[in-house]
């Protein structure tokens, strides 16, 4: 059986000391399967970046370890830095002066890439990435989506078995995101293992195979995307907008329906109701309850992903 | 054998690259202007013009006592602002997690503000010379030429040993302004060691800055004094090896401290 391209085992790291300690990771374990996209979710101050961290060997745990590829990412720092390519968001990480071409080939060989190699994988990550036009202006003149595809590229340049992934799409356009997400989501064909952070649920969607949600410093969820979409606790949710309020509704709802809010406003009532299942039958008592009520309006989606964030992190009350 | 070379290679292409990007930086920067323009011309003005028998070869002495003081000047700025600039930038985290030594960029970033500084004080001086219709002796070129090369290792290394300080605290400039002045002070780059009161007067040694303008001003007036460039080779040396231990040892502290935010 073939180690983990991941494998995270009762992670802890404390920041200082006594009273004042904080506990950023306590007993954190998961393991990202090779070729496997594992969304890293969880709340400003869950312990995201502390762990980001320690994968990418800036920061050392306080307990417990972390093996990239099989190798301590405390006692075999300079295996663990050839195996992980990190891809940073935003506009920081790069040198606005020099040109893209440049600052690739120069984040290539701090990585360790062969100066032979570089010379082919250079220009071929431009190409894939779309930046041969520009690959000779200086990077402070790219936009935002050029820069976050530079920063895929420097990522992947060196050929990493584990990328780290930290907000990729931040910023973009959907048409950018959605060509950031496809060359991502490309990686899981050629074996590379990552670990994706994002406040973006459709990242987590389009991408994940796996969701770990970290709760102050704490693993509370770890399970397939399938099941974790079905943490919200509802399969689909019905907006109803009817002239008339409907009298006694929450005693002649159907089982499995229930009602998330009514509101009134100059042009009537707006029903929100919650569909525990999915299916027809659901529908038809539904459309039987609503019978004779004058309904302007209907609108029927599935339950979505930032509600079973939402429920799972306890923001429930919170969350629009 | 072709994978050390290569590897040689790879090194010598993060040095460059490194040099490149400060120089690009220092371009932005107006600070580098009060450090190579108006403080090497405003010294050399406050120096000469008062000076009685002006002869070349005491002009040289003043020319290179300027340009070492704008130099460390530079050197020590320079190094505060190497980190400090990667870590807002957002660039450290890549130099920290490479697989080449981080040393390599901090020592190329410091060749390249020294080169910088090295030229267009050079400028400066030969400008305010010029105007002045000084005529300055530089009695032995060739060696003039391992001096200054001299001067730009040693200011790479004092660059590595002052920015390794930098992995720790966010205050660098508050810290470079400390080492700045004592040694304008004390250094005997523009105050000659032997009027320095004997208590202090050891300061100097330890300063390879001192021994490059004893050299520098005794090759330019025609005496080529070997123990001083030795001095200043063996103290840019030990600089050097002091610094790389020096920065192992915080880049391993900042890990467990967590005193490196580079995120």
């Amino acid at each position: 059986m073939t180690a983990p391209a991941v494998e995270v085992r009762d992670l802890g790291r404390v920041f200082g000391s006594g009273t004042t300690a904080v506990h950023a990771l306590t007993g954190v374990s998961f393991d990202i399967a090779a070729g496997q996209i594992i969304a890293l979710l969880g709340a400003n101050g869950a312990g995201k970046t502390t762990l980001v961290k320690i994968l990418s060997t800036l920061l050392l745990p306080t307990s417990g370890g972390a093996r990239v590829l099989g190798r301590d990412v405390v006692e075999e720092v300079g295996e663990v830095r050839r195996a992980v390519g990190v891809v940073f968001g935003g506009d920081r990480g790069l040198y606005p002066r020099l040109s893209g071409r440049d600052n690739l080939r120069f984040f290539g060989m701090l990585a360790g890439v062969p100066r032979r190699q570089l010379r082919r994988r250079v220009p071929d990550m431009l190409e894939r990435f779309g930046l041969t036009a520009a690959a000779d202006r200086r990077v402070e003149t790219y936009s935002k989506g050029m820069r976050q595809r530079l920063h895929l590229a420097i990522g992947l340049v060196p050929r990493p078995r584990v990328l780290l992934l930290d907000e990729p799409t931040v910023g973009l356009d959907p048409v950018e995101a959605d060509r950031l997400r496809t060359s991502v989501e490309q990686l899981r064909t050629t074996g590379v293992g990552v670990l994706l952070t994002s406040h973006y649920l459709l990242d987590v969607e389009r991408l994940a195979d796996r969701v770990v949600m970290l709760e102050s410093g704490r693993v509370s969820v770890d399970c397939p995307l399938s099941e974790f979409a079905g943490r919200a606790g509802y399969a689909a949710v019905v907006i109803v907008r009817v002239r008339e309020p409907i009298p006694g509704l929450d005693h002649r709802l159907p089982s499995g329906v229930g009602v998330d809010s009514c509101a009134r406003d100059g042009n009537g009532t707006v029903l929100t109701l919650r569909l525990r299942t999915w299916g027809g039958g659901v529908l038809s008592q539904l459309g039987a309850l609503l019978e004779g009520s004058d309904v302007v309006d209907m609108q029927v989606r599935p339950a979505r992903l930032e509600e079973a964030f939402a429920s799972a992190s306890g923001l429930e009350g919170r969350s629009g | 054998m072709s994978r050390t070379v290569d590897r040689l290679l790879t090194a010598a292409g993060v040095l460059a690259t490194s040099a490149r990007i400060q120089i690009a930086e220092m371009r932005s920067s107006t600070i580098v202007i009060v450090f190579t323009f108006v403080q090497p011309a405003a010294l050399l003005a406050v120096t000469l013009l008062p000076m009685d028998g002006r002869t070349p070869q005491r002009v040289a002495g003043v020319v290179f006592g300027v340009l070492l003081t704008a130099f460390w000047t530079a050197t020590v700025w320079g190094a505060a602002s190497v980190l400090r600039r990667d870590r807002a930038m957002g660039t450290l985290a890549r130099s920290m997690t490479g697989v080449v030594d981080a040393r390599l960029v901090v020592v190329g970033k410091g060749l390249g503000s020294s080169l910088v500084t090295v030229v267009l004080v050079g400028v400066t001086i030969a400008l305010v010379l010029l105007v002045m219709r000084q005529p300055v002796a530089l009695a032995h070129p060739v060696w003039l030429v391992v001096g200054m090369l001299t001067v730009l290792a040693s200011g790479a290394a004092v660059g590595l040993l002052v920015g390794s300080i930098f992995v720790l605290t966010r205050y660098g400039p508050q810290v470079s302004s400390v080492l700045m002045y004592p040694v304008f002070l004390l250094g005997g780059m523009l105050i000659p060691p032997e009027v320095l009161p004997a208590a202090v007067r050891w300061v100097s040694y330890g300063i390879s800055m001192r021994w490059l303008q004893q050299f520098l001003v005794g090759a330019a007036a025609g005496h080529v004094s070997l123990p001083a460039l030795g001095a200043a080779i063996a103290l840019t040396v030990a600089y050097a090896v002091a610094g790389a231990a020096m920065f192992s040892r915080f880049v391993a502290r900042a890990r467990r401290d967590a005193t490196l935010d580079v995120f």
